[in-house]
């Protein structure tokens, strides 16, 4: 009867951390990704894709982060933001406000605007 | 019920603690930039022949600001910004590289974009690089800027990027500020990094 006690808070320990991670796990509000080409997209959950809109809003609370995968082979703008050709970068948004900027990776237009609010 | 609350409250402690290191993070008050990128250092010939060098000096965090002398609007706003940064900061702002880099050397020699940034305050260095050198540094920063037409071939603007950005004293770029945001986020992140 100990044995299983004790295996059940072990159990309790794994199921409680498990949940902790999956719940604080760091996920991007605006995860954009540039293929090789440098034509951007906007990935969000359950595998949707949509393309890079000129105008993206985010929702303010929680210091939301915009994830960039750049895997073209240069360097590109997206707004305020930019990424180095192969890299991973998050930006952490922490007021609101409208931040615009160049783009070098939108299908229809230069600029780029991240509205949060 | 006490059985299970005994067998649970274990489970519920985990879960807690991992919130508490998730959440104990410390933050940026300006937009974060993770991962920090590593910014190479660049080398300006200043107006008296000197040479200046942006390679990261232990202790001193350096703000960059990238912008021309002509700026309409832009330029001496953020300008004035950092003046009531660094008045916010008192004698700890003795600290902090203030750097204007001009994006229009063609105008702006080392002399003009010297006395330009220290018409705003003494301690502000303004620089001014030949072509390689202000394309790198832009490129490091991943800032853009060309010349829009004005009223005359001479009177051309240049647009370019409007935030300033904070590297600490390796030479990481932590993080920017957007245009007109206001000087608290700034001041906040410069003592952050001057604990």
């Amino acid at each position: 009867m100990a044995r299983l006690k004790r295996a059940a808070q072990v159990a309790a320990v794994v199921a409680g951390t498990t949940v902790a991670v999956i719940v604080s796990w760091p996920r991007p509000a605006v995860d954009i990704r540039i293929p090789a080409g440098g034509m951007a997209q906007i990935h969000k959950s359950f595998g949707r894709v949509s393309a890079l809109p000129e105008t993206i809003v985010v929702a303010a609370g929680g210091r939301p982060r915009v994830r960039i995968t750049n895997a073209d082979s240069i360097a590109h703008r997206l707004g305020l933001f930019s990424a180095d050709a192969g890299e991973t970068v998050e930006y952490t948004l922490p007021q609101p406000g409208t931040y615009t900027g160049a783009c070098s990776a939108h299908p229809t237009s230069e600029t780029l605007t991240f509205v949060v609010r | 019920m006490r059985g299970v609350i005994r067998i649970v409250r274990p489970g519920v402690v985990a879960l807690l603690g991992v919130l508490l290191v998730a959440c104990g993070e410390p933050q940026w008050r300006g937009i974060a930039i993770e991962p920090a990128r590593e910014i190479p250092a660049f080398t300006f010939v200043r107006a008296n022949g000197d040479t200046l060098s942006t390679a990261p000096e232990a202790g001193r965090p350096t703000f960059v600001f990238f912008g021309y002398t002509h700026c309409p609007d832009v330029c001496p706003v953020t300008l004035a910004d950092w003046t009531r940064a660094k008045a916010a900061l008192g004698t700890r702002a003795d600290r902090v590289r203030w750097l204007f880099v001009s994006v229009d050397p063609a105008r702006d020699t080392p002399a003009v974009a010297d006395a330009y940034a220290k018409q705003f305050d003494p301690a502000f260095l303004g620089l001014s690089g030949d072509s390689a050198t202000t394309a790198g540094i832009q490129q490091a920063f991943t800032v853009a800027s060309y010349e829009t037409p004005g009223a005359t071939d001479a009177d051309y603007l240049v647009t370019h990027a409007s935030q300033s950005f904070l590297v600490d004293d390796t030479g990481k770029l932590r993080a920017m500020y957007s245009f007109n945001s206001g000087v608290d986020a700034m001041v906040a992140d410069l003592q952050r990094l001057m604990r």
